[in-house]
């Protein structure tokens, strides 16, 4: 008697569903799947709280997933999920917990269409986590949408620091598809230029300019590292310019204009008001 | 690659319970066509275990063969390909060994006289037909949004499960953990499971004794579906990537 389409679709579901026996874990729902590792909401009954636990996905070896908790462990960053605990479930899987973070996926926080100041200060946290990563001789390389989390607050999450995965095509740098290319944080700043153009639609020539500079195909043209991506945006919200674009005197003009308009308008009333005064003035 | 911890006894049901693992890894490519007697045997078997009945069922359903008409092309694709001319083409950059199989069909059944005249003279290895449910094939012809390729893969895993189910059993009574069999029978090899409560109820156990044997047993038909994956495919990149497309859930 051949397994059923629903005896089939169950067996699939229950054999992977991580063996929590003896484990101070209690199951809760399915989050989704990752890079290595498939996630779920356990509750935690020793501190009775929800969190989150990944799994080693089917075939993926077990020193990777340790190897990841341990590299996420070292970067205590408040844009970095932490990780809680680690080891081996039953089954012989190995699984870390980390903080349930709640919130919507970068993707998902484009499409409520948030104003320009506001993705660009969430892609300026985002920068600011990486940035605390490359300083700490770590490199993410897979940096895309789904691996980013937008808190309710505003708060940005990085997930996924699958150290030693290929990526993902799309936000993928031209080294990492090389047989051994030397993949740095120029990978990294490479997947956040694609992940800004994915943020900003129609950019304004400066911003076209930084999310080119970022993915240049030759790392050493791009920013060296996040910090540095992440100050070309801090140097655009403050001034609307940015190192990567020469303006012409025109565009000077004009943004000296843009930022100054109340000033210059006060002080184009105050010239108009002198000169009524001295017209009425004279004789 | 893990060991059967089962004593075995071969009986003639292929992939049956007794069927044992090969014991080796890498490639069961090499090895069914390999000169090493033993370990020739011992892969072939390994292959039909996991092909005969997606193959079978891929012949009825894409190139609408009858019963009998699809079993003896079945035997007679298997009889062929299991040779240096047919399996030992397969080029691993090219794709998985699945895809080869499923393509390898189409080119031999669109041959349909070739094959036959074949059969008729008899193969280096033969192999027994599976008698299968029909009804279960016209089910499942049954969906539209299923592209052939889906098609064929979804039985490879149904049969590997199958397989793996297959295993436990023997492995559960060999072990002496008929009961945690029973439960897991009961509840996760029925279309409409019933609750844990009433399972607890018709086998005298606790509610959390009940959970305990479905966990049990789910650990170990994992292990043991990650064995049949393991040994019927080409390398271990392939053996990942059809775990994680096994176990993901659409």
């Amino acid at each position: 008697m051949p397994l059923s389409d629903r005896v089939l679709a169950r067996l699939r579901e229950a054999v992977d569903q991580p063996d929590l026996t003896d484990t101070r874990y209690a199951m809760r729902r399915l989050l989704g799947r990752g890079g290595m590792g498939t996630v779920f909401a356990v509750f935690d009954a020793v501190l009775e709280r929800e969190v989150a636990l990944k799994v080693l996905t089917a075939g993926d070896a077990a020193g990777r997933l340790l190897s990841e908790a341990r590299v996420v462990a070292q970067l205590e960053h408040p844009g970095i999920v932490p990780v809680y605990d680690s080891g081996v479930l039953a089954d012989g899987r190995a699984f870390y917990t980390m903080k349930l973070v709640e919130g919507v996926h970068l993707d998902a926080f484009i499409h409520d269409t948030p104003s320009l100041s506001d993705r660009l200060r969430v892609f300026q946290t985002l920068c600011d986590a990486v940035a605390f990563a490359h300083s700490r001789g770590v490199v993410h390389r897979d940096l895309k949408p789904g691996n980013v989390m937008v808190g309710p607050f505003g708060e940005v999450l990085v997930m996924d620091w699958g150290v030693g995965v290929a990526g993902t095509p799309v936000y993928r740098a031209p080294e990492q598809s090389e047989p051994g290319g030397d993949v740095g944080p120029a990978a990294d700043v490479h997947a956040l230029g694609v992940i800004l153009r994915a943020l900003l639609p129609s950019p304004s020539r400066p911003l076209q300019a930084l999310i080119d500079h970022a993915t240049a195909a030759d790392p050493a043209a791009r920013y060296a590292d996040a910090r540095e991506l992440h100050r070309e945006v801090a140097r655009y919200l403050d001034t609307g310019s940015v190192e990567a674009y020469r303006e012409s005197a025109f565009e000077r003009v004009a943004r000296f204009y843009r930022a100054n308009q109340p000033l210059l308008v006060l002080f184009l009333v105050y010239i108009v008001v002198r000169f009524a005064l001295f017209l009425w003035s004279r004789p | 690659m893990p060991e059967c911890a089962v004593p075995v006894e071969r009986d003639t049901s292929i992939g049956g319970p007794n069927a044992a693992f090969p014991s080796t890894r890498p490639s069961i490519v090499a090895a069914a066509i390999g000169d090493d007697e033993a370990r020739r045997r011992t892969a072939r078997e390994t292959f039909v275990a996991a092909y005969w009945k997606p193959i079978y069922r891929y012949i009825r359903i894409k190139w609408r063969r009858g019963n009998e008409d699809a079993k003896d092309l079945t035997q007679a694709f298997l009889t062929e390909f299991l040779s240096a001319a047919g399996l030992g083409r397969f080029d691993a950059a090219r794709g998985s060994l699945r895809t080869f199989v499923r393509v390898s069909v189409d080119g031999f059944v669109s041959h349909d006289a070739r094959a036959a005249s074949r059969l008729k003279r008899g193969g280096g290895f033969l192999v027994s037909p599976i008698e299968d449910d029909d009804g279960d094939v016209v089910d499942i012809a049954a969906d539209p949004d299923v592209s052939m390729e889906e098609y064929f893969h979804r039985e490879w895993q149904r049969q590997i499960f199958a397989l793996g189910v297959d295993d436990l059993r023997a492995f559960a009574r060999a072990s002496g953990k008929d009961m945690p069999l029973a439960v897991f029978e009961a509840h996760d090899l029925v279309d409409e499971p019933p609750s844990y409560g009433a399972l607890a109820s018709t086998f005298h156990l606790t509610p959390a004794t009940v959970t305990n044997h479905l966990a049990w047993a789910r650990r170990e038909l994992r292990r043991f579906v990650l064995a049949r994956v393991d040994a019927a495919t080409a390398s271990a990149a392939e053996a990942a990537s059809e775990a994680r497309a096994l176990f993901e859930r659409s």
